[in-house]
C-alpha cells in the first residue's frame, strides 16, 4: 500500500549449456523483470536465439495470415487445450486448415476475377443487344469501317446528312437507357468525313468486345452467370464462416503456445553471453526473492548462481527500477487510473490507495442520487459479470464502487431521480398520500437531508463545505509531497518548497477568521507575519517565480466548488425534467400523461449518461490537476514479467 | 404600448424585474464562460487527439490538458448559483 512493491536487482551466472532449462525456468516462475542487455563488450556479446526461434515464427506467421483471413478474434474461453495434445496434432491440423483455406481463397480470387470480366461484358453487350446484329459482324472488312456508339440528338438528322456525303452506308438507331444508339456501317476512306459528322452529335464510341454472336442471348447467358458466381461466391463465404467457427479454438491456443515458444526461444538475444557462460541482469520482487533462490538451488543445485546487488552501490537511477502496484485487491482498479496518468516512479508514493477513497467520494457527492446510483450499480454489476476484458473490468468495479458512494450521498441528500425523498414534498407521500402508512412514514420523517439540494437555502453551506474539502485535499497534497521531497532532495528542501505552502494557507486563515471576527484584532498582524513568513520560505525554495503561482492557492481550491456546481447542474437537469412531466403535463391527462412518461425516459436517460460523464470527469480532474501537481512526478517503468499468462492452453 | 415608469410601478413588478435581470445575470455567467471555456478547450483537444494518435497512451495527459479550461465555466456556474439562491 502507499508503496510500490519492494524489487531488486539480481544477476544470474551459468554454463550455456543450462540456458535452455534456466530459461524455461525463470519463465515458469514468471516474477522476473529482465533487463536487456545491449552495449557489446570484447568479452560480453548478445545471446543467440535458440534453433526453435525460427520454426517457431514462421508457424506463427503462416497461423496469423490464416486466423486474419478467418477473422478470428481473442474470445474468453472456459475449457483451455491441453497443450501436449494440441502439438502432437499441431503439423497435421494447421496443414489441413491451409489447404482448406488455400483452396477457398484460391476458387475465390478465380471467382471474383471471372465476375469482374462478365460485369465488363454485361455493361458492353447491353447496348449492343438492341442490334439483331452478331458481334463478330463489327469488325474485321477490308472497307468498311463499322461501329457503334450513343448519340444526342435525332439519329435521323444524321441519316440524312450521311446521305449528302455517300448513299453507300447502313445504319439503324435504337435507345438504351434513355440514349440514342446507333450502329453505323461505311467505306473507310470516308471516314473523316463520317467522323466530322458524328462529332456534331456528340458520338461516344462503344467498345466492342471481342466475343462471336448474337449479343441478346450472350447477354443473357452472362447474367446467368453472374447470378450464379454470386450464389457459388456466397456458399464460399458460408463454408469461410464454418472453418472459423470449427478452428478458431486450435488458432487461438496454438497461437497462444508458438508466441510462448517464440518468446522462450527468443530471451536470449536480452542477455550478456561469454564464449561459454551467460549472465541475466534482471529485478525480482523482494518477496518472490526467496522462493526464485530455492526454486533455483533445487533445479540447477550449484551450477547457475544468483546474487542480489546492492541499489545503492551500483548508482542505479531511480527511473530504471521497474515499478510493481503493491495495493490490497479492492483498490486494482485504481492502478487503471494511475496507469492512465502515469505510473509512480519506484521511490515516490503511490496514490492508488488514497484515490480509491477520494475518487468515489468525490463523484458520489457530485451525483449524490439514490436513483441514479442504482441504475449505475446494476450497469457496473452487469459491466462486471459481462466484460472480460482486461481494460475494461477495472472500470466497471469503479463504477461499483462509485454508485455505492453516489447512494449513500442520495441519501443523505434524500434525493431520488431529482425528486424529494423525505418531508412535505416526499415523492413516496404523493404516490401513495401521506396519509397512507407508507407515504405517511415519509412524510413525517425529516432528519434528512442533511444538506438540501432541492431548494435555495442550503446552497452557500454546500459551497462552503466543497472548497474546505478542496483545503484539505490540497493540503494532503502537500504532505505527500513533503514527504517525495524528504526522499529525494533532503528535509530543507522539503520544508521550503512543500511546507511554505501550508504556512501561507494558515496565515491566510488566520488574517480572515480575525476579519470576520471569530479571533482578536491581533490575529491580523499575526497572520500577516505567518503568511509573508510562509512566502519567504516558498521563494527560498522554489525562487521568485512562485510568486506567479500564489494566485494557484486560491484558484486550486475555488476549483473544488465543482463539488457542487457540477452537482447542482445535474439536480437541474433532473429537476426541471420532473417539473415539466409531472407538474405541466400529468395534470392535463389523456395523451399528455404518455408525452409525460416520454419525457421522465428521455429526460433521466440522458442525465444518467450526462451523470457517468461529468462527474467522472470532474473527479478525475480533481485528482490529476489539483491533487497531483502537488506531490506527484510519475514515469515509473511497468515491471513487465519474464512469463505468459494462459488464457487458452494449460500445461498438463 | 405598455408605459411603466418607475414611480408607477407596484413593488411587486419592481421585484419582479430585479428577479428578471439576476436571472440575466446568471445565464450571461454561465453562457459567457462556456464559450470562453469552448474556445480554450477546442485547441487543446485538437492538439491532444493530435498527439494521442502518435502515442495512445499520452490520452492520460491529453484529457487533463483539455479539462483546464473548464474551469472556466465551472467558475461561472458558481457565480450563476450565487446570484441565484443568494
Amino acid at each position: 500500500m502507499l508503496k510500490p512493491k519492494k524489487v531488486s536487482r539480481a544477476l544470474l551466472l551459468g554454463n550455456k549449456k543450462l540456458l535452455d532449462q534456466a530459461v524455461e525456468t525463470l519463465h515458469d516462475l514468471n516474477c522476473i523483470h529482465i533487463v536487456d542487455f545491449t552495449e557489446e563488450t570484447d568479452f560480453l556479446s548478445i545471446g543467440r536465439p535458440a534453433d526453435a526461434a525460427s520454426y517457431a515464427s514462421n508457424k506463427l506467421i503462416k497461423l496469423r495470415s490464416l486466423s486474419n483471413f478467418l477473422g478470428i478474434k481473442p474470445k474468453y474461453t472456459n475449457n483451455p487445450l491441453n497443450e501436449k495434445s494440441l502439438l502432437n496434432e499441431f503439423d497435421a491440423k494447421l496443414d489441413e486448415l491451409d489447404s482448406a483455406v488455400s483452396k477457398l481463397l484460391e476458387r475465390r480470387s478465380i471467382l471474383e476475377n471471372e465476375i469482374k470480366n462478365i460485369e465488363i461484358h454485361i455493361h458492353d453487350l447491353q447496348p449492343l443487344s438492341q442490334f439483331p446484329l452478331n458481334v463478330e459482324m463489327y469488325s474485321g472488312y477490308k472497307s468498311i469501317s463499322g461501329r457503334a456508339g450513343y448519340i444526342q440528338g435525332d439519329p435521323v438528322d444524321i441519316e440524312t446528312e450521311i446521305k449528302n456525303v455517300t448513299t453507300k452506308y447502313d445504319i439503324s438507331f435504337s435507345t438504351y437507357n434513355k440514349t440514342n444508339v446507333i450502329t453505323l456501317f461505311s467505306p473507310i476512306k470516308l471516314t473523316d468525313a463520317i467522323n466530322e459528322i458524328l462529332d456534331k452529335y456528340n458520338f461516344s464510341e462503344i467498345k466492342i468486345p471481342e466475343l462471336i454472336g448474337n449479343p441478346e442471348k450472350m447477354l443473357a447467358g452472362f447474367i446467368k452467370r453472374n447470378a450464379d458466381i454470386k450464389s457459388e461466391l456466397e456458399s464460399l463465404e458460408y463454408e469461410i464462416s464454418n472453418l472459423q467457427t470449427r478452428y478458431s479454438e486450435f488458432i487461438l491456443a496454438s497461437d497462444e503456445i508458438l508466441s510462448i515458444t517464440t518468446q522462450k526461444a527468443e530471451v536470449p538475444l536480452r542477455f550478456a553471453t561469454t564464449e561459454n557462460t551467460f549472465v541475466i541482469d534482471c529485478w525480482i520482487p523482494d518477496d518472490q526473492f526467496d522462493n526464485v533462490t530455492s526454486v533455483i538451488k533445487d533445479r540447477f543445485n550449484t551450477s547457475i548462481f544468483l546474487t542480489k546487488l546492492d541499489i545503492e552501490k551500483e548508482e542505479i537511477k531511480t527511473e530504471d527500477i521497474p515499478v510493481e502496484y503493491d495495493n490490497p485487491e479492492p483498490v486494482k482498479p485504481l492502478e487503471t487510473i494511475m496507469d492512465l496518468y502515469s505510473r509512480p516512479s519506484y521511490k515516490e508514493i503511490d496514490p492508488s490507495t488514497i484515490i480509491f477513497i477520494t475518487f468515489p467520494l468525490f463523484y458520489g457527492l457530485m451525483l449524490g442520487d439514490i436513483g441514479y446510483a442504482l441504475v449505475l450499480l446494476t450497469l457496473g454489476m452487469i459491466g462486471k459479470a459481462k466484460l472480460r476484458s482486461e481494460g475494461l473490468k477495472p472500470l466497471a468495479t469503479l463504477l461499483i464502487y462509485c454508485s455505492i458512494s453516489t447512494l449513500i450521498f442520495g441519501i443523505l441528500f434524500a434525493e431520488i431521480f431529482g425528486f424529494h425523498l423525505f418531508g412535505h414534498h416526499s415523492v413516496v407521500a404523493e404516490l401513495f398520500g401521506e396519509h397512507s402508512a407508507l407515504g405517511g412514514m415519509f412524510y413525517n420523517f425529516h432528519a434528512l437531508p442533511i444538506l438540501e439540494r432541492l431548494g435555495k437555502e442550503d446552497i452557500p453551506i454546500l459551497l462552503i463545505v466543497t472548497a474546505l474539502i478542496g483545503v484539505l485535499h490540497l493540503n494532503m497534497g502537500f504532505l505527500l509531497g513533503f514527504r517525495n521531497e524528504v526522499v529525494s532532495h533532503g528535509i530543507k528542501v522539503a520544508v521550503l518548497e512543500k511546507i511554505s505552502w501550508i504556512v501561507l494557507q494558515l496565515g491566510i486563515a488566520i488574517v480572515v477568521m480575525s476579519a470576520l471576527g471569530y479571533i482578536p484584532v491581533v490575529g491580523k498582524t499575526v497572520g500577516a507575519v505567518v503568511a509573508v513568513l510562509g512566502l519567504v520560505m516558498l521563494i527560498a525554495g522554489e525562487g521568485g517565480a512562485a510568486i506567479l503561482e500564489l494566485p494557484s492557492i486560491l484558484s486550486n481550491t475555488l476549483s473544488y466548488t465543482r463539488l457542487a456546481a457540477v452537482g447542482l447542474s445535474s439536480v437541474g437537469i433532473a429537476y426541471a425534467v420532473n417539473e415539466i412531466a409531472v407538474g405541466i403535463l400529468f395534470p392535463k391527462g389523456g395523451l399528455f400523461i404518455l408525452v409525460g412518461i416520454l419525457v421522465l425516459l428521455v429526460g433521466h436517460t440522458v442525465n444518467t449518461v450526462l451523470g457517468v460523464v461529468a462527474p467522472g470527469l470532474h473527479a478525475l480532474r480533481l485528482q490529476y490537476v489539483e491533487f497531483f501537481t502537488k506531490f506527484y512526478h510519475g514515469g515509473g517503468r511497468k515491471f513487465n514479467p519474464f512469463g505468459y499468462n494462459r488464457k487458452y492452453t494449460e500445461e498438463k | 404600448m405598455v408605459d411603466i415608469s418607475i414611480a408607477d410601478a407596484t413593488v411587486e413588478q419592481i421585484l419582479a424585474n430585479q428577479k428578471g435581470l439576476i436571472a440575466i445575470g446568471a445565464g450571461l455567467a454561465v453562457g459567457l464562460s462556456g464559450i470562453a471555456s469552448g474556445i480554450a478547450e477546442k485547441d487543446i483537444g485538437a492538439a491532444a487527439v493530435g498527439a494521442m494518435a502518435e502515442r495512445e497512451e499520452l490520452f492520460g495527459k491529453g484529457l487533463i490538458l483539455t479539462v483546464i479550461p473548464e474551469t472556466i465555466v465551472i467558475f461561472g456556474l458558481v457565480v450563476a448559483i450565487l446570484l441565484l439562491f443568494l
